[in-house]
């Protein structure tokens, strides 16, 4: 009997009895989107694209311009880059206005007045500018001043340096020198692409590598982000901080070479203001100012928004001074846009990310009615403890034929008790994460879900070995649900498939509360085949848990703790690929299920419903406004601290349950396994293991640890279907 | 990552090699047939049919007139409204571009104005004599007729109108020296003139020179003013100051930054730095306002030339260009107005002087 592929997985959330709007969780959404670490710039570089979209709009700006742009943004663009440099470590760097003019007027006035060659020209321009740079760094990185105000008066002083300059050989300046590098910088092409254009894709290149794949670049993130634990995290952050400084020098160099070679302007004024146009651009482009975070790529965007922007000025003939209007109103704009939506994101995708969704249940069974099969009773009260103050929470157990008992904790280990009088036991496994639900395959080895991991198996030696821990992601998914993080219960079918419950693609296993809270279809069933292929058979399902291969083996049952229900999964058979139900409106929320000796299953419940909970499901704003204001120890939640187990059939009758009314021994069963005659009690937050004595006319011939279909054992699950 | 960095940069630098560096000079590859039309006129004409052709040919031709500053400037608002209403009565479409004083936002004009192709003719006052060279080429390829006006650039466009200033300066500076011979003041004099990169800054320095080098003058010193009025001012305050009487003449390039020296001149005087009436201030044009400061006898001299006249041959030239149906940057030709030198007792009856805004 093979599992055949299912065509497709099967949507569970009409289970939920929702319309089709409450399949959306828009605040969830929101919060998905307000945590991309993308998100960050892409606000701000989408109003600034929106913006030059407008300007394209609306002026007579067109494709006739984009060389125009360009050309522009080549230079300034280069500015742009050196700034983004030097805002992610931390620092802003205002001179670089005033290096371009002195590195323009230098390099025209070596080539012009001293007769300089061009092989020795274009490397001084540019050395030239990074030990202006140097000078930025020098004061900023060793004397410790203040970046704003330092690179201010270098800003004045490289300016009047460049006046003085200019003024010295003005006669010179004025008349051009023919050179055909300066032809070559200016007006040449690199296989058909100018000379500029080229020069600026090689540096945007190189310091994109650099600063997002590079140890250089993670130093200059680290330095901006948080110096101090730069330096304690052994970063030279005096030598980092220095070399931005060196580099947006360097890259100033360069573009005053650039605007000489193109323009030629020889007026002391050249690069004046440009400061400003690479300021406002890398902050369009999404580049904080607050240092740690930007990207060049987003800075170069910003430039050419701002080219844009500017050659609609001109395009439409606007008073001279309007460009540097709108300019200051833009960077005015998106500053105050970097502060508060930096400040806001992080805080907003919080609080948005738990969103309770409405879930309807049917009426609630009252237990403490007397003469029901319900009525709440002291079978389980007796149950003799294992490992009594050294188990942490086990949420699950196994036990082997030899009755060695194997059971999680919720510090990570697999414990073994050897043998049925063993209370001592021994640290078995270490996973690492929080054993959950336990099961044998076929060849007798144990499969623990491990939460926040995923499947493994655990060798005799105790060596675990990952099964699986991830599927394939959805498509068009904000969230990345590829991990399987809070896989809870787990069982083999007679092919060797493992169907595994992951409760939630979005909280990990130990936040099951929140889970409870949010009552959201974000569980999955997931089945691994026996290669570790993996396939989401079930999606969109509140809170799946227990997961049992039925008696014939050919389906497996599914608890939803979120819906209070059990259904049925056919694997096998003229109904394979269907979901139908055996137990519905259940009073309390069920947990594990694991198959009977009778040809029966064994259901414990988690939590029992309340009138106040049920209430709670139908409001979620009620249950929204709870997470956000109180902490989650406080939470109204079903009533945990319950003990309660039943015994159901295939048909979906309750045959019997069993309480500890005292709640003293075991407060919580989460799951119980049957072994020879006994029952073993597990549950997450006991210190404990209950083993429970059977009456002789509730125990059946089948061994309830073995895979159905692979054994002798008479099968007794003969079900009408 | 070094190695693979390495790789890259190999792999970036083979292609580029291969690629080829190519290096486009502009100037060689003139015009082609851009621009280039039929002659409007041919060896006859008809009396009333010249005058409708003459409309015809200009009929909807976008004219654009790019100086270094329009607004409150009276030499480009002088050009400017001669064009307008010259333009205006042909039906051609005229506008002025004001680039306030920044080069850059002058070279942005231009390239938007080429690159859409909505200029026929372009009427240009260049800042600086290199800066304009590719723009005058890409609109010479684009088709777009070039004049340029009073400051020549190093690409020369179809046309150059303007003064001739080294002619003028020459003119000027004889006539201080005469003045500074009579009073028998020391050889000294001091240019004050523009960014000193500018062609008129350029040719008023040299005209300077040429009289008073062999005239055994010196030159004490040569101050840019970018032809700021305060930065005039300041300039001649302090070389005043330095100087005393030491210094007979100032040589200002431009007629309203004269104005700022003579009233330095002026305010030493009266303050008794130097003695009244003991440094000459010498100027080219002579703005209305420069009229009433030499009435008031804070300046002496100018060559005044025909500022007028430069705006009018703009006009002319730009028809020719057009009428005349030749590809544009076909012909290059350099065309000077009329100066003379007025001072005091010859300002009021000399035309070209005392010229206004509008």
């Amino acid at each position: 009997m093979k599992t055949k592929a299912f065509s497709r997985e099967i949507d569970a959330f009409p289970l939920t009895g929702g319309s089709r709007r409450d399949r959306l969780a828009p605040f969830r959404t929101l919060s998905e989107l307000f945590g991309q670490r993308w998100m960050e710039g892409a606000v701000p570089l989408g109003l600034a694209v929106l913006l030059s979209v407008l300007v394209t709009a609306t002026t007579p700006v067109g494709p006739g311009d984009a060389p125009l742009i360009l050309d522009e943004a080549t230079e300034k663009g280069l500015l742009a880059i050196g700034l983004t440099v030097v805002l992610v470590g931390g620092g802003i760097d205002l001179s670089i206005g005033s290096i371009v003019g002195l590195a323009s007027l230098g390099a025209m006035v070596a080539s012009r007045a001293w007769n300089w060659p061009m092989a020795l020209v274009v490397p001084a321009a540019i050395l030239a500018g990074s030990a202006l740079g140097a000078v930025n760094g020098f004061l900023i990185a060793r004397v410790n001043m203040r970046p704003f105000i330092t690179t201010l008066v270098t800003l004045v002083a490289f300016g009047g340096a460049a006046a003085a300059l200019q003024s010295a050989y003005s006669f010179q300046l004025g008349v051009p020198e023919q050179d055909i590098v300066w032809d070559f910088l200016g007006a040449g092409a690199v296989a058909g692409v100018p000379t500029g254009w080229v020069v600026f894709a090689v540096v945007l290149i190189v310091v994109h590598v650099g600063l997002t794949r590079s140890r250089w670049g993670w130093w200059i993130a680290a330095v901006g982000s948080d110096r101090r634990s730069a330096r304690r995290n052994g970063i030279p952050v005096a030598r980092v901080v220095f070399c931005t400084y060196v580099l947006s020098g360097a890259l100033a160099g360069t573009a005053g070479l650039l605007t000489a070679a193109r323009l030629g302007r020889t007026d002391p004024d050249v690069g004046q203001g440009w400061e400003l146009v690479a300021l406002t651009a890398v902050v369009l482009g999404g580049v904080s100012l607050k240092g740690g975070r930007g990207s060049v790529l987003r800075a170069t965007v910003g430039i050419v928004v701002v080219q844009v922007i500017q050659q609609g000025t001109i395009a439409t003939g606007a008073e001279g001074s309007s460009y540097t209007v709108i300019l200051a109103a833009a960077l005015l704009l998106f500053a105050v846009l970097d502060l508060k939506w930096g400040k806001y994101r992080q805080r907003t995708a919080e609080k948005l990310r738990i969103d309770p969704g409405r879930i309807t249940l049917g009426p609630l069974v009252d237990v403490t009615e007397p003469g029901t099969v319900w009525t709440v009773n002291d079978r389980l009260t007796d149950a003799s403890p294992i490992g009594l103050g050294k188990i942490e929470g086990a949420e699950d157990c196994a036990v082997d034929r030899e009755g060695n008992m194997y059971c999680g904790d919720r510090r990570g280990w697999v414990w073994r008790f050897a043998g049925p009088d063993d209370t001592e036991g021994e640290i078995f496994a270490r996973t690492g994460g929080l054993p959950l639900g336990h099961a044998w395959d076929h060849e007798r080895r144990l499969l623990v879900a491990v939460g926040g991991m995923g499947v493994y198996r655990i060798h005799a030696d105790g060596e675990p070995e990952l099964v699986a821990d991830k599927v394939r992601r959805s498509p068009f998914s904000l969230h990345d649900d590829s991990g399987l993080r809070a896989v809870d219960d787990l069982d083999v079918t007679p092919d060797g498939a493992i169907f595994v419950s992951d409760f939630s693609t979005r909280t990990n296993a130990a936040e099951y509360m929140v889970e409870l809270v949010e009552s959201r279809p974000n569980g999955r069933v997931v089945r691994v085949d026996p290669d570790g292929s993996t396939e989401v058979v079930i999606s969109h399902h509140v809170f799946p848990n227990g997961i049992c291969t039925a008696h014939d083996g050919r389906s497996i049952l599914v608890a939803s703790t979120g819906l209070c229900r059990v259904d049925r999964l056919w694997i096998a058979g003229p109904k394979q690929g269907q979901l139908e139900p055996v137990l519905e409106n259940l009073p309390g929320h069920p947990d594990n299920i694991n198959r009977s000796s009778d040809g029966n299953y064994w259901l414990p419940f988690v939590s029992m419903r309340t009138p106040m909970s049920d209430l709670l499901t139908k409001y979620p704003a009620v249950r929204r406004r709870m997470t956000q204001e109180v902490p989650l120890d406080s939470w109204v939640v079903p009533q945990l601290n319950v003990s309660c187990v039943m015994k159901f059939n295939d048909r979906g009758e309750v045959l019997g349950v069993m309480w500890d009314a005292t709640l003293r021994n075991h407060p919580m069963v989460t799951a119980v396994k049957e072994h020879a005659g006994h029952l073993y009690l597990c549950g997450v937050s006991n210190n404990r293991v209950g083993r429970l004595r059977l009456e002789s006319d509730e125990v059946g011939p089948i061994d309830p640890a073995s895979v159905p279909g692979t054994t002798t054992a008479p099968s007794l699950a003969v079900v009408d279907r | 990552m070094k190695k693979k960095l390495t790789a890259l940069l190999t792999a970036a630098a083979t292609a580029m090699t291969l690629a080829g560096c190519t290096v486009d000079r502009g100037g060689s590859s003139a015009g082609g047939g851009a621009g280039g039309g039929k002659q409007t006129f041919g060896r006859n004409v008809q009396l009333f049919d010249a005058h409708k052709k003459t409309h015809e040919a200009m009929k909807g031709k976008r004219i654009a007139f790019v100086p270094i500053l329009y607004k409150g400037y009276n030499l480009t608002l002088n050009w400017g409204s001669t064009m307008e209403r010259a333009f205006g009565n042909l039906g051609a479409d005229f506008r002025v571009y004001d680039p306030n004083f920044d080069t850059d936002k002058m070279v942005k004009i231009i390239n938007d104005l080429v690159a859409r192709r909505a200029v026929d003719v372009l009427i240009l006052h260049n800042p600086d004599v290199g800066v304009l060279t590719k723009q005058i080429d890409a609109a010479e390829r684009a088709g777009i007729h070039t004049v340029v006006v009073n400051m020549v650039s190093s690409r020369l466009g179809d046309a150059f109108i303007g003064v001739d200033s080294v002619h003028a300066a020459e003119d000027i500076t004889r006539r201080a020296v005469q003045d500074c011979e009579k009073r028998g003041a020391p050889k000294r004099m001091a240019i004050i003139d523009g960014p000193g990169n500018d062609a008129a800054s350029l040719m008023w320095s040299k005209g300077v020179h040429h009289v008073l080098d062999p005239a055994g003058y010196e030159v004490v010193t040569t101050a840019h003013t970018q032809w700021q009025n305060a930065l005039a001012q300041q300039a001649a305050a302090s070389i005043t100051q330095q100087q005393k009487n030491n210094i007979c003449a100032y040589m200002v390039a431009y007629d309203l930054n004269a104005i700022a020296v003579g009233d330095a001149v002026a305010d030493a005087a009266e303050r008794g730095v130097i003695r009244p009436d003991s440094i000459g201030v010498y100027t080219m044009a002579a703005d209305t306002r420069w009229c009433d400061a030499l009435r008031a006898g804070k300046v002496t001299a100018s060559a005044a030339y025909d500022v007028q006249g430069v705006g009018e041959a703009a006009v002319v030239t730009a028809q020719q260009l057009v009428q005349g149906g030749a590809p544009a940057g076909s012909t290059h030709t350099v065309a000077y107005v009329s100066h003379t030198v007025v001072d005091r007792s010859n300002v009021d009856d000399t035309t070209i002087a005392c010229y206004k805004g509008r």
